[in-house]
């Protein structure tokens, strides 16, 4: 399977019947047979594993650490905002509005990263973390200031399914739940940017990356341009996190800068970091890792009574503790170690 | 007729150096007396400086003892090893060049008390009246020269028993070289200390090391005089190259 | 005039607690060549102790003297337990390692002293001094601020400069094998340099804390400043860090009042772009040499 995904053709072909057939298991059988809750932690588990997607290509492939991706999802959270709000768009035009404004703001930081050393880096991203949302009580009347601007989710549905032409998912009644709905945008959203990333990071593309990260001097020999790839990688992650924000901005119903706070960078990098830095399929450990532990803090807290304090700070505190274990012991994550065991293994055999 | 047994101050006994699969150093066996120079040679990847690194405590080694005196120092963390009376000069001329030649001088020494450092630096500076002269300037403004020196005055600031010395005519003047050389044969025979220099240039080495081990693809393959290596001709061509 | 005056006083204490996180963390980079963002984290949680340490026995000194011995410690934990074990071939790693530090301090912060503000007591008034019936334009809060960051300062030279540690401190930050070579214990002057970083940023914590209310993320803008100044500095230059730091709280504070507090992180991110565009080593820094 994995072979056959290095035939360029086989891959693109395979990659979208997978990402389709994906698609439709999750969100014709499982979308439809749960309750609205499960369907919530479904869409907020499809947000973090898109924007994942960017992550595991900007630090992973391409090895420049971002401590700023929830930045980059606030600019498409705020890109979905005013174009449906300000400008009356549709769901899925605002959404190409928010990733396009998330591959210029990319192009742009990411011309400026390219050149930047690893602390460097990492302390850019870290200021657009906490600098980028204060733009939003700068500017009050266009972005809304501290409250938010209040996103409209856009239900019933019936423009998404004629966006396709194909009848996607099931037929729509009036007890729809907003939140399948809200899981059917962001799975969308989610399978899309996983075709993109697939077909750059299993590709020719994958490979530049880890030869301009691995060894600058030898990929320039190589006629590759290392800056090059930096800022291409940045942009597809900017632009993986856009979609992300769009998606994020039309779970919560609201972007403001409490909800692009510092906390949802950390989380992704946590994310990244559990999953493995340079596997898509970590990712989607990643994802399901910060959907499932605070709701799993959330009910030890409720079974054993405690504090509001403690539900409200453990999961933030087990995050920390969990990154730098991880780093610590297990440099390549989930995956990372499963296939460098699973190889162990079959060396030994 | 009184014979004087001089003690072996540094025994390598059976040393091996691995890194993963690679064997950098088999099995090797060699002595450095008190008050004369060994020269360790061969030609490039040898094994000559990780031999050194694993007797400094740079590298770990994967089998065998290294004794000084009574002492065994065998895998012990470099700061120790040095403590213990054996420093090393690596490579290239290590130097700090952000320090002033004072400064680099007296790093050696931090662990002895002032006194005895204040003493023991005039006696470096006596022995290289070129760093005397430029003592407070930083050592990245000294010449390729003046700092090997410097990096040769900062490992004697330990007060070593054995000075381990790595490819110290790389990159100089061969008339500095042999400047430096002599006067670390005559500190040898005037201070008893035991030096081990390893060498890729032999003809220098041979000259003021009274015994000498040729290394090759990390095994002694002869072990001798100086006059010895020096006279046999086969050696010269197979593993020397001259 | 006056409001100038002001404002610029105001600008050279603000800049002197920016100059002084930054400070820690260029003690920090330099000895370890990692950028330790947890240190504002290890400042709230020493800032916290002091507050709890002054509300019980009523003394600010007390609380200060506490917070920075607090400090030393938790930046020697945070440095043998967290960064030294991180792979050395794993830079990225350190980094994330100690972005996660400053997350699960916070969240240990929110944990123990709730996530509410809290305002934070000092006994030195903010009011301009009145000498001879002249209002001056600063306080004695300015002034405690100013002689305390002047006398670490002062110190640290004289510890870096004129004793043995700071020599084996320094010669470990540029070349740790020759420093180990000559017979340094170089992992301890490491963990030294860490501890060092956390006393600077417990001062700089405890200094600033009463001109903002003190919550679990409270200082993550100061890391933003502090970062920025380092940055713009060079990184590895302490003067620079010192120098950078007043002048960028110097624009800040006019920024602020002359236009809007709003405004100031995003000058800084500015300042900090502009400074990365311009020189990505650093103002102060030179070059690394490339290894080929």
């Amino acid at each position: 399977m994995a072979a056959l995904f290095r035939i360029p053709g086989v891959r693109l072909i395979g990659s979208l019947l997978l990402v389709i057939v994906g698609y439709r298991i999750v969100y014709l059988w499982i979308n439809d047979n749960v309750d609205p809750l499960m369907n919530f932690w479904i869409a907020q588990g499809a947000v973090y594993a898109t924007a994942l997607f960017g992550m595991v290509i900007l630090v992973g492939l391409s090895g420049q650490v971002s401590l700023g991706n929830g930045a980059l999802m606030a600019v498409g959270g705020y890109g979905f905002g005013v174009a449906s709000l300000a400008w009356g768009l549709d769901p899925f035009p605002a959404v190409v509005v928010s990733v396009l404004l998330g591959i210029g703001f990319g192009l742009v930081v990411g011309v400026i990263a390219a050149r930047l050393r690893g602390p460097y880096l990492a302390g850019l991203t870290l200021a657009l973390a906490v600098g980028l949302p204060a733009i939003a009580n700068r500017f009050p009347a266009a972005l809304g200031g501290e409250e938010g601007l209040f996103v409209d989710v856009s239900y019933p549905p019936e423009q998404a399914v004629t966006a396709f032409g194909v009848r996607l998912w099931g037929p729509y009644d009036l007890d729809f739940p907003v939140e399948r709905w809200q899981a059917w945008l962001a799975g969308a959203l989610m399978f899309a940017t996983l075709f993109v990333a697939v077909n750059l990071a299993r590709g020719r593309q994958g490979r530049i990356w880890r030869a301009a990260r691995d060894n600058p001097v030898a990929a320039a020999l190589c006629g590759v341009n290392p800056a090059n790839a930096k800022v291409l990688a940045f942009t597809v992650s900017s632009a993986a996190a856009a979609a992300a924000g769009a998606a994020f901005a039309q779970l919560l119903g609201v972007v403001s800068p409490g909800a692009f706070a510092l906390g949802l960078s950390l989380s992704l990098l946590v994310g990244v970091v559990l999953g493995g830095r340079s596997s898509l399929t970590g990712a989607f450990i990643g994802a399901a890792i910060l959907v499932a532990l605070p709701q799993l803090v959330v009910q030890a807290a409720g079974s054993g009574g405690w504090d509001v304090r403690v539900t409200d700070n453990l999961p933030t505190i087990l995050y920390g503790l969990l990154v730098v274990l991880v780093v610590i012991l297990a440099p390549g994550g989930i995956v990372g170690s499963l296939t460098s065991g699973w190889r162990r293994l079959r060396h030994r055999g | 007729m009184v014979v004087v047994m001089t003690q072996p101050d540094l025994r390598v006994r059976d040393l091996s150096v691995r890194y993963g699969p690679v064997q950098a150093v088999s099995h090797v066996f060699l002595e450095a007396q008190c008050g004369q120079v060994t020269a360790v040679i061969g030609a490039n990847g040898a094994g000559k400086s990780s031999l050194l690194r694993a007797i400094a405590g740079l590298v770990r080694p994967s089998g065998g003892e290294v004794h000084v005196g009574e002492d065994e120092i065998t895998g012990g963390r470099p700061e120790e090893i040095v403590r213990a009376g054996v420093a090393l000069v690596p490579e290239g001329r290590s130097t700090i060049p952000e320090l002033t030649v004072t400064e680099n001088l007296v790093l050696g020494a931090l662990w002895h008390s002032r006194s005895q450092r204040g003493h023991t630096l005039v006696q470096v500076l006596d022995l290289f009246p070129a760093l005397a002269e430029r003592r407070h300037a930083h050592a990245a403004t000294l010449s390729g020269g003046e700092r090997q020196q410097l990096a040769i005055g900062r490992a004697l600031m330990s007060k070593p028993k054995v000075l381990l010395l790595d490819e110290p005519s790389l990159g100089l003047a061969p008339m500095i070289v042999t400047q430096i050389l002599e006067l670390i044969q005559r500190l040898a025979e005037d201070t008893d200390l035991a030096v081990l220099l390893v060498e890729q240039n032999a003809v220098t080495a041979l000259r003021v090391a009274r015994r000498a081990v040729v290394l090759n693809l990390g095994r002694i393959v002869m072990t001798g005089t100086s006059e010895e290596i020096a006279a046999d001709e086969q050696l010269r061509h197979a593993y020397l190259g001259y | 005039m006056v409001e100038f005056g002001s404002y610029l006083l105001g600008g050279v204490t603000s800049g002197i607690i920016y100059a002084l996180l930054a400070l820690a963390l260029v003690l920090i980079y330099r000895s370890s060549g990692v950028v330790n963002f947890a240190q504002v984290g290890q400042a709230t949680i020493t800032c916290y102790i002091a507050l709890t340490v002054q509300l019980r026995t009523g003394s600010w000194l007390l609380g200060l003297v506490t917070a920075l011995i607090a400090g030393v410690l938790l930046g020697l934990i945070v440095q043998v337990f967290v960064l030294r074990p991180v792979r050395r071939s794993d830079p990225a790693g350190a980094l994330i390692a100690s972005f996660g530090v400053l997350i699960a301090l916070q969240g240990v912060a929110g944990l123990v002293w709730s996530g509410e503000f809290r305002a934070f007591p000092q006994p030195f008034p903010d009011t301009p001094l009145v000498i001879g019936g002249a209002a001056l334009p600063f306080s004695v809060y300015n002034l405690v601020t100013l002689i305390a960051a002047a006398l670490l300062v002062v110190f640290l030279a004289w510890l870096f400069n004129r004793t043995d540690v700071g020599l084996a401190m320094r010669a470990s930050a540029h070349n740790p094998e020759v420093a180990r070579l000559s017979g340094v214990r170089v992992g301890r002057m490491i963990a030294l340099g860490w501890g060092l970083a956390g006393l600077v940023g417990a001062l700089a914590g405890v200094l600033v804390a009463p001109l903002t209310l003190l919550s679990p993320t409270s200082f993550n803008v100061l890391l933003v400043f502090a970062f920025t100044v380092a940055v713009v500095g060079g990184l590895e230059s302490p003067v620079g860090a010192v120098a950078i730091g007043i002048f960028t709280g110097v624009v800040l504070s006019l920024v602020t009042g002359y236009t809007d507090a709003t405004n100031t992180p995003l000058v800084a991110l500015a300042l900090l772009v502009i400074s990365l565009i311009l020189k990505p080593e650093g103002a102060f820094g030179h070059r690394a040499t490339r290894e080929v």
